[in-house]
């Protein structure tokens, strides 16, 4: 079942890594632009989320802090990871994995290859309204996040590997030379 | 490649000064003392309706504000709702100083208003530089080479509060 399946994923996955793309649709359905890129973690509270289109933009979760970095705008963001998490899929595949105490699940069918389940923030303060995960060989192959807004996040997950070792400095961040670096 | 969508597969735009609706998708770089930020904006205008997402860096939604004739709404994720005359007082929410939308819709388009001082162009007659309405305007992009081509990469400043603008996706 998709929720057997989740729990195989949460409880069998220290790390993993993947490729993704992600669509947003807004409350008017209105898709907006499609954007991919890359995503690793380390349970709990280490990820790496990584966009390489249609900009270049890394998020690094480090345990403590949340960085984000954007080269265009050639900016870095410090957040205290608390504050800045709220409702996102990062934070879901990278949280601690008592999923079962933040969140209430139920079986949400089968379709495409998928089984999947549908998880509700127990307390209000999540931020998002509910997530769908369809599952395939215990790992998440799409997320649907929809939001307090009525706006659906959308990820589709590629090559995703269960337990990688990953680069020792996958979850440090180093702000590039020249850089605005801001925040606390 | 370009950061947007490939330069020559955009559709011809039309005079800038005749642009009254447009929906674009921006990350902004928000910087001043306290409490800077990297925001993702969905911006949906018209004439006098603003419909306007802010997310974080990773698509989710932090709150909306919405404009029309009625007045001005934010309505943050906890559903937190605060109403106002105008816009510009709830966008100091973000930016600690109030930003004056309608001139930022102007500015965003590659325009001026009349009152425009010290305003320098590019050959094609692009906006490059401009003082208005106490802010400094610059535009360090646009999305093609086309004289009536949209700002990609824009930056304002006030005082101490100076805000990035990178424009990946324009509809009209």
């Amino acid at each position: 079942s998709g929720i057997e399946q989740l729990h195989q994923f949460l409880d069998g996955s220290k790390t993993a890594k993947a490729s993704f793309t992600q669509k947003v649709i807004s409350k008017t359905g209105r898709a907006g632009q499609n954007a991919s890129g890359t995503m690793s973690f380390l349970r709990p509270g280490k990820f790496r989320w990584e966009y390489t289109k249609p900009y270049s933009q890394l998020i690094v979760a480090d345990g403590s802090k949340l960085w984000s970095y954007d080269k265009e705008l050639n900016q870095v963001v410090i957040k205290p990871m608390s504050q800045a998490l709220g409702a996102t899929p990062a934070a879901l595949l990278a949280g601690s994995n008592d999923f079962q105490k933040n969140f209430t699940l139920k079986e949400d069918g089968a379709s495409d290859g998928l089984e999947w389940v549908e998880a509700t923030p127990r307390n209000n303060e999540a931020g998002f309204e509910r997530v769908r995960i369809g599952l395939k060989a215990n790992l998440p192959q799409v997320m649907e996040v929809r939001d307090n807004f009525g706006q659906t996040t959308v990820l589709l997950f590629s090559s995703f590997e269960r337990n990688p070792t990953l680069p020792a400095d996958a979850f440090i961040f180093t702000p590039p030379k020249g850089a605005d670096v801001v925040g606390e | 490649c370009s950061p947007q969508a490939a330069k020559q597969d955009l559709p011809a735009r039309p005079q800038r000064e005749s642009i009254q609706r447009f929906s674009l998708e921006a990350r902004i770089a928000i910087r001043q003392p306290g409490s800077s930020n990297t925001i993702r904006m969905n911006w949906e205008h018209a004439h006098n309706t603003d419909l306007i997402g802010f997310a974080g860096p990773l698509g989710n939604q932090l709150a909306e504000l919405q404009r029309d004739s009625l007045g001005a709404r934010w309505i943050s994720a906890d559903g937190e709702r605060q109403e106002a005359r105008d816009a510009d007082q709830l966008l100091a929410r973000l930016t600690d100083t109030p930003l004056p939308l309608d001139s930022l819709a102007l500015w965003a388009l590659g325009r001026v208003s009349d009152r425009a001082e010290n305003v320098q162009r590019d050959p094609d007659n692009r906006l490059l530089l401009a003082t208005d309405m106490g802010w400094t305007l610059r535009i360090s992009r646009y999305e093609n080479d086309t004289p009536n081509a949209l700002p990609a990469m824009l930056e304002i400043e006030h005082d101490t509060l100076r805000i990035r603008l990178a424009i990946e996706a324009w509809q009209l």
